[in-house]
């Protein structure tokens, strides 16, 4: 790469995603080493993206703004999470943001678990590796684990978590959840 | 009797009060001339006016250039600059914050952010950057080939030890 630097850190990073309000931001400011910081992008939305919306041919703009955590995993590697926005419709067509991910954890809250399909869809489209993370919000969960996986249809090979997304920890072991599934998903394809 | 005409008795009827402070009758547009309430597509032009608009006005910072001189920026790429220079040609304050936010490694979203602008002018300003020299990138770890076991493991064994 041009103007390389073998000095500087280079970076991964992981997405975090689900409908709106279901815990991306606080997921990663529990485990971010600084406070969430939010950027966003301008994306192009072309004709047939909109039109089931409003019946119009063109092309449109809008933006997307995203939070972020960062975590510096070893002093040549540092951790970036990108919390996905939950109700804006078109920061799946954000390019930069799927290309590169390791993988990502889709969060759900058992009680409008619906919020999280699209979610799931988007990784599955793109065809990064997620996990299903159920986020107990009333310090329990509503459903069994049996009752959530059916009502993603989630398939046998995708993990469900249960976490909470106030607690350190319980985000440090999601992520961790996540990261054995891909190394396993590695070494599993020859 | 009332001195004040009854609707329907009194024809041509007059709007009432009529003491100058009103249009007079024909003064009133026609109700074509008033103007629509927009059909709902015209409410979303209207919406994508103020927010091209919005969007617009960032890139004066980048002298109306919306794409990047060089495309190898990516949210990851980390940033460094290279010198503590601080003034220079073409350079405007947007440059200048950039480089004072990637004195220590920053990654071009964390730019973005602090300088409170969109990922895309934030990458124009920091190919200016890149292409006087004043700083270096450094490519997400994750090439494009696609997984790789080594990183996995080692991002693995890095959050273990958090
Ligand atoms: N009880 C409980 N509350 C939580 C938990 N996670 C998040 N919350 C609360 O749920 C609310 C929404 O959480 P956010 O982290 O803002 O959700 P988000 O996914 O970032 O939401 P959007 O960005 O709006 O889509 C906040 O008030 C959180 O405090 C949890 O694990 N347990
Ligand atoms: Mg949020």
């Amino acid at each position: 790469m041009p103007g390389s630097d073998t000095d500087a850190p280079s970076a991964v990073k992981i997405l975090v995603s689900g409908g709106f309000g279901v815990g991306k931001t606080t997921l990663v400011r529990s485990i971010s080493e600084i406070a969430p910081l939010r950027t966003e992008e301008v994306l192009t939305a072309s004709g047939a993206d909109v039109d089931d919306l409003c019946g119009i041919e063109e092309k449109t703009t809008t933006t997307v703004a995203l939070d972020f955590g960062r975590i510096t995993l070893f002093p040549d590697l540092v951790l970036y999470l990108f919390g996905t926005p939950g109700q804006q419709r078109f920061w799946f067509m954000w390019d930069d943001l799927a290309l590169g991910a390791l993988g990502g954890i889709v969060l759900v809250d058992t009680r409008r678990i619906d919020v999280s399909f699209s979610a799931i869809d988007f990784f599955e489209k793109r065809g990064i590796p997620f996990i299903v993370a159920a986020n107990c919000f009333d310090g329990r969960q509503a459903y069994t684990a049996g009752q959530v996986r059916q009502a993603l249809a989630l398939g046998p090979d995708i993990q469900l978590h249960a976490f909470d997304a106030r607690d350190r920890v319980s985000c440090r072991d999601t992520l961790r959840t996540l990261v054995d599934h891909l190394v396993e998903r590695v070494s599993r394809t020859p | 009797m009332s001195e004040y005409p009854r609707y329907g008795q009194d024809e041509p009827y007059e709007p009432y009060p009529q003491y100058g402070q009103y249009p007079q009758y024909g003064q009133y547009p026609q109700s074509e001339q008033y103007p629509q309430y927009p059909p709902y597509q015209q409410y979303l032009r209207y919406e994508q006016y103020e927010q091209a608009s919005r969007l617009v006005r960032p890139f004066t910072i980048t002298g109306g250039r919306t794409e990047p001189s060089r495309n190898i920026f990516t949210l990851i790429t980390i940033v460094t600059a290279t010198a503590s220079v601080r003034a220079g040609p073409g350079l405007q304050r947007e440059h200048l914050r950039a480089l004072d936010l990637c004195a220590a490694p920053a990654a071009v979203a964390e730019i973005a952010a602090h300088l409170d602008l969109p990922v895309a002018v934030t990458k124009i300003l920091l190919s200016d950057l890149l292409d006087q020299g004043r700083i270096t990138a450094t490519a997400p770890a994750q090439g494009s080939g696609g997984p790789d076991i080594a990183l996995l493991e080692k991002v693995r064994d890095g959050l273990a030890r958090l």
